[in-house]
Parts: structure tokens; sequence; C-alpha cells
């Protein structure tokens, strides 16, 4: 799935996430995880919030419940871009 | 079996007067007001235009950004005081301890920025998937103050918020001392904070008719209602035995408390509720009405609270109510709502500690049903014992008696 995915929505996702957590862009890889970005539940939360508003679209809960890391995230982001999009 | 005594070992503040209990303490000692034009909000369309407003506060200064994020102006303020207040106590806790240390705020209204600033977007664009920030609800939680405090000292002892409107600091005090003085807990971090200044507050206390169009005139003749103010203070209560153990400085101490409800109306006090409150507040201190030498009002400067406040007072003082020196410290830092006790209490404990009395300000005169031995000009204060009363919309009272602390 990596292969497909849209590099566009990879960057400003990782964009989003580290002006969000205040990290060095160059910290954050595909395949960093939320454990090791340190990023907690509620910055989480404040995660969506943010990329609501980058991509424009509604990201509800259970999808949201199970990301685990920066890959799943843009994953997510790109899905639901799609859906708005068709 | 004599009771445990519960005495105060650090004071922290932040308020229109000042950003410290030191800044606090050089204009109120002093009787200089802090009430002026409201600056931080558009007014254009508000009927009043005064308020007590906080000068010059970063929170920056005091949280990194990311630690903001959940924090509205009234929690920000309430862990500002309570650091300064335990800064001073020093209490070196032990992990035990930490467990015994309770920590009670009081707050009228909670988040009321965030609420605001976040709702605001969602009624102003319905239908339009207007959304608000996910920290909505953790900053408008009125416990904030109090999670904000138990996080940044690591306290697990007994935690909460009261919230009853003006006198929510007092309940939140008198909770802490008899937590305290009962031996459920072994110390302390009490107060109120309060962030009252947004349009939509602000139209609410217009809609109200209560609002002063100048000043906070307490127990004056021409006094034209309460100016609301914005602010925090905490105390550090501890046991006097771990305190002495220690070799802390002591401040002085809360000696008791007394609680009441009007049930009677919603806005108009009745002299009943308050009497029965400070009555309670001097059995449980265990002393009699002539000890009184202080009261720091409720004063609100309102035509309704201060000759009710007046009656109160000289129902269950009686002959000592000529002699009992009044002041209302809300003429100098306004009406802060849920912090009004806390500030007051700081007020009080120093006047008895530092033998002096801040004055009322703004006053024009006698209104006969408001004479009481009104403090009118600095001066010397060497009572033994002081009232602090809070009187809130709803009827629900809550008096303070302090103690000068002379070993």
């Amino acid at each position: 799935m990596l292969e497909s995915m849209s590099d566009d929505i990879l960057q400003r996702v990782i964009k989003v996430v580290a002006e969000a957590q205040k990290l060095p862009i160059e910290k954050i890889t595909v395949e960093s995880t939320f454990e090791e970005l340190a990023i907690d539940s509620l910055d989480g939360i404040q995660l969506l919030f943010h990329l609501e508003t980058e991509f424009d679209i509604n990201i509800p809960d259970e999808a949201a419940r199970e990301v685990r890391g920066i890959k799943e995230l843009a994953e997510g982001v790109e899905k639901l871009v799609a859906q708005k999009a068709a | 079996m004599s009771q445990r005594r519960v005495v105060i070992t650090g004071l922290g503040c932040i308020s229109p007067l000042g950003p410290d209990v030191e800044s606090f303490w050089a204009k109120a000692r002093l009787g200089e007001s802090s009430i002026g034009p409201i600056r931080n909000l558009d007014m254009s369309d508000v009927r009043f235009q005064n308020g007590a407003e906080i000068q010059r506060f970063a929170p920056t200064e005091h949280f990194d950004d990311k630690k903001l994020i959940p924090l509205d102006r009234f929690a920000q303020l309430a862990v500002v005081a309570a650091r300064e207040a335990v800064r001073q106590a020093n209490p070196q806790w032990s992990d035990a301890e930490r467990e015994r240390t309770a920590v009670v705020t009081g707050s009228c209204y909670g988040g009321k920025t965030s609420e605001d600033e976040g709702f605001r977007e969602i009624y102003a664009n319905p239908g339009k998937r207007a959304r608000v920030h996910p920290m909505t609800i953790p900053r408008l939680m009125a416990n904030a103050g109090t999670s904000w405090i138990a996080m940044e000292f690591g306290l697990q002892g007994p935690s909460y918020t009261v919230s009853t409107a003006c006198s929510s600091a007092n309940h939140a005090i008198g909770q802490a001392f008899w937590l305290v003085r009962s031996g459920i807990c072994d110390l302390a971090v009490t107060g109120g904070c309060e962030a009252p200044f947004t349009t939509g507050s602000m139209k609410a206390w217009e809609a109200l008719r209560v609002v002063s169009p100048d000043t906070c005139r307490p127990f004056s003749k021409d006094r034209k209602g309460l100016v609301l103010g914005e602010g925090a203070a905490m105390l550090v209560l501890e046991s006097e035995e771990r305190a002495k153990a220690r070799g802390a400085v002591i401040l002085g101490e809360i000696a008791g408390f007394g609680m009441s409800a009007d049930a009677h109306h919603v806005t108009q006090p009745s002299v009943e509720g308050p009497s029965l409150a400070i009555r309670r507040a001097l059995e449980d201190g265990r002393i009699h009405a002539a000890a009184i030498g202080h009261i720091n009002a409720h004063g609100t400067g309102t035509p309704a609270n201060d000759p009710v406040e007046t009656a109160a007072i000289r129902r269950v003082l009686g002959p000592q109510a000529q002699h009992a020196r009044v002041t209302s410290t809300k003429s100098l830092h306004g009406h802060t709502l849920g912090a009004a006790g806390a500030l007051e209490a700081v007020a009080a404990t120093l006047t008895l500690g530092r033998r002096e009395a801040p004055p009322i300000a703004n006053y024009l005169g006698l209104d006969p049903d408001c004479d009481l031995p009104l403090i009118l000009a600095p001066e010397a204060c060497n009572a033994e014992y002081a009232l602090s009363n809070s009187f809130a919309f709803g009827g629900l009272n809550a008096v303070l008696l302090f103690r000068a602390y002379r070993g």
C-alpha cells in the first residue's frame, strides 16, 4: 500500500504532525509510530483536529481509534480525501 | 478533646492589583483600586465599561506552548497562584504526605473564555460543520484548576472543585480547612480562580442590572453596583503540629467555618441566611462574637447586598458590631466571583499577620443603612480574630474565621 500512497498527502500529514507536536520535521518518517514520537491520546485528538482542518475532511471516531502511527494516519486521510472527491 | 489547629504557611495570588502577593498587598494596604476601563474585550455594545483586569499577564512566561493548549485562562491563573503559595510554604512533601494533601478550589464559571470562543463559531455557522477545539471540554471544566494544581505538585489526596457562585472560594477553603482539622488530610492547597471576561458574560451581567456604571463603592451612599474582576488566590493549609515540627513560617490560622442557605430568593439576599453562616463560623471556632475585631465583608457595592450584610453583622455581633472594623477589598480588586473569597482570605491573613488593614476605596459618604465601623483610610489592626464573608447569588453563604497566629 505504501507505494501507492500519495506523497503529497504524506508530506502534508507529516508537516501537520511536526507543527502540532513541535517536532523537527526530519524526525518524522512514514514508519514513525505515535509511541516513538511521544504522541499520547490527548495529542492524538488534537492531531485529528488539525488534519480535519488541513484536508477539510471529517474523521469518524472509529477510524481514528485504530491509528497507531504516521503510515496509518496518512492512509486514513488519503481514503477520506478520496471519498470527499468521489 | 482539643481540636487540631490549622495554620496557613503559604499564600499566592495573581490579581488586578498585581502578579503576586506582595504587589497585591502593596496596593491593597493603601486602598488603591485597580478598577478601570475593560481593555481586552470589545465593550462597545455593553452598558458598563469598567472592570478589574489583570494587567500584563503573559501565559507563555508561565507555561510552555504545549502545556498551554488544554489550559483556559482561569486554570492558568490557578496554577500561577498555587506555585507562589507552594514556593512560600515549601511543604517538603513525602510521597505518603502527597496522598494526604487535599486540593480544593472554587470557581463560579470554569473555562468561560474557551467556551465562549468555541461556541461562538458553532452558533454563527449552523449546518456548516463548524468545530470546536478538541481541548474545549478539558479547558472549560470547572475543576480544571484543581486538576492542574494536583498534577503540578503530584498531590493525590481528596481533590475537587466547589461552585457556589460568589461563595465558591470560601466554600472551598472551608472544606479544605475541615479536611485538615479533622485529620483526614495533613495539608491542603486551596483557594479560587476566575476569568470571567468574555463578551457573552458581560452581556449576561448587564442584563441582570447589578453592575455599576462607574466603580465599586461598598457600603457607600450612591453606590450603584458591583464591578467584575478576574484573578486567583491559593493558600497552603497545614496542621499546626506539622508546620511547627518542620519550623515553617506560620502566616496565620483558620479557626472556623460556617455555611448556610437563604432558602429565600435567587438574587435578593436575606438577613437570616448570612446571619446564620456568621453564627455557625463563630460556633465552629468556639469563640464569642466579642472576639471579632475585623471583618472583610462580602461588600459587593450593590444596593441590595450592603444593607442586608450590615443588618446580618449587627444581628450576630450585637454591641461588638460597633467595634469590629469593616473593609471590603472588592473596591480594590473587583468582584472576582469564584476567586473572591480566596483573594479576601489573602487580605484577611495579611491584615491580621501584618497588623494593618486595607481600606475601602471609592467611598462617597454615609448610607444610614450601612453604618458599620468602616475602614476608610489605611489603619493599624490589632485584632486577634477576623471574619471573611461570602454571600452568593442563589442564597448560598460561607463565612471563614481567621485568627492571628501568635504562636
